[in-house]
C-alpha cells in the first residue's frame, strides 16, 4: 500500500531525508519513530502529496505521489502534527466541509457518524475553538477518517490526550489497522509497542532500524545492560569491573550504582558477582536496565557501533 | 469546479462570522448611504427652488462605492490564504483531493459572493432615485426604504451578536427582496424615471472591478503568512492600479501614454462603463486582470509545495 524507494528531500542545501526505503502492507500498522528533526514529518508530507521529493519515488495505494497526486490524496487520510482546524467553525460543519471536499454523498450524516466514532457526538454543534486539546485532536482524527481512507497517515496522534482518551484513540487506530494501512509517527516506544506491527526508527533522514517492536525491544534493551549496587564506597569498583573480560562501557551513576554492558550471549554476571564479593564489597543489587527511547536513538546513531544497525 | 464551490460556500459563510467583514460591509454601506443622503437632499432642494438642475443619477452612489472598494477589499482578501497558512490549515487543503487552482478560485468566489451581497443592498438607491424622478411621487417612500435598510443592518448585527448567521442572513435577504419587489410593483420603473441602461452599465462595471480587485487580493494573500502584510501590499497595489498609473500616464507621450492608460484600472470604468458605454475591450481588460490575479495566486500556492 505504501512503497518508498530511495526517497530523498533537500531543503536548500540541507538534506532532510536521504535514500529512505520502506514498505507498508494492507492490514498493517507501521510506527515511525524518531527524534525531532529526524525527517518524520518530511516523509509524511511527501507521502500525503503536500510536497514533492527531491529524488526517489513513493507510491501510495498504487499511485505515484508526484504524478498521480490527486489519486493518492483521495485515498489517504492525514492528521498533521499541529492538528490544524478552523477554530471559528462548528465541529459538525467543519467535518461536513471536509466530507464535501471529498465528494461524499450525505456529507452531514457522515459527519455525525464520524463524530460518534471518535466519541464527540455531544459536541457536534460546539465551535472548535471552544474544545479542549484532546477533543480537537479527535476532531482532527475524525477529519482524517471521514472518507474511510485506504491509507491513514497520522503525525503524533495521541499527543495532548488524557490517558483514557489515549487508550480510546489507540483502539480506534488498531481497529482501522486491521483492514487498512496505517502509518503513524510517535515519540512513545510503549505506544509503538501496543499498536504497531512494525516500527521504523529514523534519524538524521535515515532509517536506522526496522523491526517488530518486540524484536527491537529485545535487541536494544533487556539483559545486556546491568546496574550494580554495593554497600559503602564504590570508587574503586569501575576500575575493578573494567579488568573483567567481556565487560564493556563501565559507567558510574550519580546514585552510587555502576552500570556496565556486555555482548549478548556472553553473560559475565556470575564472574562479576564473584569478583565483587571476593574484593570485599557487599553486593546489594544487580539488575538489568531497560533502555529509554532516547538511549535507543543514541545507541542506534553512534557512529562506532555499526553492529547495532539493521541496515 | 465542484471543489471550488465547496471552498467558496465555506468562505462565504465564514464572512458572516468574522468581525472584519461586518466592519467592511458597514463602512461601505454607511459612507455610501451618507453621501447619497446628502446629495439626494441637495437634489430635492434645487428641484423645489425651481432651478431645474439635472437630477442626481446613480453615479453619485457608484463612484463612492469604488473608492470604498479600494479601501476595504484588502481587508476582505488579506486573510483568505495567508491565514490558512498561518494556522496550518493550508496543509490539510493541499493534501485534500483538490487542485491548487480550485482552492484559489473558491476563495475568490467566496469573497465575490460576499461583496455582491453587500452591493446588492445598494440597489435600493437606484430605486429611490427612480421613485424620486417619477412624477407625483410621494417622498415618504424613499424614507421608508431607508428605514428598511436600517432594519437590514440591525439584522446583520443581530447575526454578529448571536452567531445565528443563517437566520440573520435570511432575514436580511427577505427584507431586501421585499423592498425591491415592492418598489418595482409600486412604481414600475415609470417614465421618465432614471436611465436604467446607465445604471446597469455602472453595476456591470462594479461587478468587474470587484472581480479584479478580489483576484489581485487573493493572489497577494497567497504570498504572505501575515494578514497585515497582505493588507498593506494589497491596498498599495490597488492605489497603484487605480490612481498612480493613470496619473503617470499624463506625463508621458505617445505609445507609452496609451499603454499606461490601458493598464490603469480607472480609465476603463470612468470613461466608458460609468458613462454607460459597454465596450468589449473594457470587459476583457477586467476579466484578464482577474485571470492574472487568480493565476498568480495559484502559482504562489504551488510554489509553497516546492519550498
Amino acid at each position: 500500500m505504501i512503497r518508498v524507494e530511495n526517497l530523498t528531500k533537500d531543503y536548500g542545501s540541507r538534506r532532510a531525508i536521504s535514500n529512505l526505503n520502506f514498505e507498508a502492507e494492507q492490514g498493517e500498522v507501521v510506527g515511525f519513530l524518531g527524534p525531532n528533526g529526524a525527517g518524520k514529518t518530511t516523509t509524511i508530507r511527501i507521502l500525503t502529496g503536500y510536497m514533492p521529493p527531491t529524488d526517489g519515488t513513493a507510491t501510495v495505494a498504487g499511485y505515484d505521489v508526484v504524478n498521480e497526486s490527486l489519486e493518492v490524496r483521495k485515498r489517504v487520510g492525514y492528521l498533521p502534527e499541529t492538528v490544524p482546524l478552523y477554530t471559528d467553525m462548528a465541529t459538525v460543519d467543519y467535518l461536513q466541509f471536509m466530507a464535501d471536499l471529498r465528494h461524499i454523498p450525505n456529507s452531514r450524516a457522515r459527519a455525525y457518524e464520524t463524530l460518534k466514532l471518535v466519541g464527540l457526538e455531544n459536541r457536534a454543534e460546539s465551535y472548535i475553538g471552544s474544545l479542549s486539546k484532546g477533543m480537537r485532536q479527535r476532531v482532527g482524527l475524525a477529519q482524517a477518517l471521514i472518507h474511510q481512507p485506504e491509507v491513514l497517515i497520522l503525525d503524533e496522534p495521541t499527543i495532548g490526550l488524557d490517558p483514557a482518551q489515549v487508550v480510546e484513540v489507540r483502539n480506534v487506530i488498531k481497529d482501522i489497522g486491521k483492514q487498512r494501512t496505517v502509518l503513524l509517527s510517535t515519540h512513545i516506544l510503549s505506544e509503538a509497542q501496543q499498536i504497531c506491527d512494525r516500527v521504523l526508527i529514523i534519524n538524521k533522514g535515515k532509517i536506522v532500524a526496522e523491526d517488530t517492536p518486540e524484536n527491537l525491544q529485545a535487541r536494544l534493551t533487556g539483559s545486556e545492560r546491568v546496574a550494580l549496587l554495593v554497600r559503602g564506597e564504590s570508587d574503586e569498583l569501575p576500575k575493578l569491573l573494567g579488568k573483567i573480560k567481556g565487560v564493556q562501557h563501565v559507567e558510574p551513576k550519580p546514585d552510587g550504582s555502576v552500570e556496565f554492558q556486555f555482548a549478548p550471549g556472553q553473560d559475565v554476571r556470575p564472574e562479576v558477582a564473584r569478583t565483587v564479593i571476593q574484593s570485599g564489597y557487599d553486593l546489594l543489587e544487580m539488575r538489568p536496565v531497560g533502555m529509554s527511547l532516547e538511549e535507543i536513538f543514541l545507541e542506534l546513531t553512534r557512529e562506532d557501533k555499526p553492529s547495532r544497525r539493521n541496515r | 469546479m465542484r471543489n471550488a464551490w465547496v471552498i467558496a460556500r465555506r468562505e462565504y459563510n465564514q464572512y458572516f462570522s468574522t468581525t472584519v467583514s461586518y466592519a467592511v460591509a458597514l463602512t461601505i454601506l454607511f459612507v455610501v448611504g451618507a453621501i447619497f443622503f446628502l446629495v439626494f437632499n441637495q437634489g430635492i432642494q434645487s428641484a423645489l427652488s425651481g432651478e431645474g438642475s439635472p437630477a442626481p443619477d446613480i453615479k453619485i452612489v457608484v463612484e463612492w462605492i469604488v473608492i470604498m472598494l479600494i479601501l476595504t477589499v484588502p481587508a476582505l482578501t488579506m486573510r483568505l490564504i495567508s491565514d490558512e497558512n498561518r494556522m496550518g490549515t493550508l496543509e490539510l487543503l493541499l493534501t485534500a483531493p483538490l487542485q491548487d487552482w480550485e482552492l484559489i478560485v473558491g476563495k475568490w468566489l467566496g469573497g465575490l459572493l460576499f461583496l455582491l451581497t453587500v452591493l446588492a443592498v445598494t440597489l435600493i438607491y437606484p430605486i429611490i432615485l427612480n421613485i424620486y424622478e417619477t412624477p407625483g411621487t410621494n417622498l415618504q417612500w424613499p424614507v421608508l426604504s431607508l428605514f428598511i435598510l436600517i432594519i437590514a443592518l440591525v439584522a446583520m448585527f443581530w447575526n454578529l451578536v448571536t452567531g445565528k448567521r443563517r437566520e440573520a442572513l435570511f432575514i436580511l435577504l427577505a427584507i431586501w427582496v421585499v423592498a425591491i419587489v415592492a418598489g418595482i410593483l409600486l412604481y414600475r420603473f415609470a417614465v421618465p424615471g432614471i436611465d436604467w441602461g446607465l445604471t446597469m452599465s455602472n453595476y456591470l462595471g462594479l461587478f468587474l472591478i470587484c472581480a479584479a480587485f478580489l483576484a489581485v487580493g487573493v493572489g497577494i494573500s497567497a504570498l504572505f503568512s501575515n494578514q497585515i502584510a497582505a493588507f498593506i501590499v494589497t491596498i498599495l497595489a490597488f492605489v497603484f492600479l487605480w490612481w498612480i498609473i493613470s496619473f503617470v500616464a499624463q506625463f508621458v507621450q505617445g505609445t507609452a501614454s496609451d499603454i499606461f492608460i490601458y493598464i490603469a484600472m480607472s480609465g476603463h470604468f470612468n470613461n466608458n462603463l460609468s458613462a454607460g458605454t459597454i465596450n468589449l475591450s473594457d470587459v476583457v481588460y477586467y476579466l484578464s486582470l482577474t485571470a492574472l490575479g487568480l493565476f498568480g495566486g495559484t502559482v504562489a500556492v504551488e510554489s509553497r509545495r516546492w519550498s
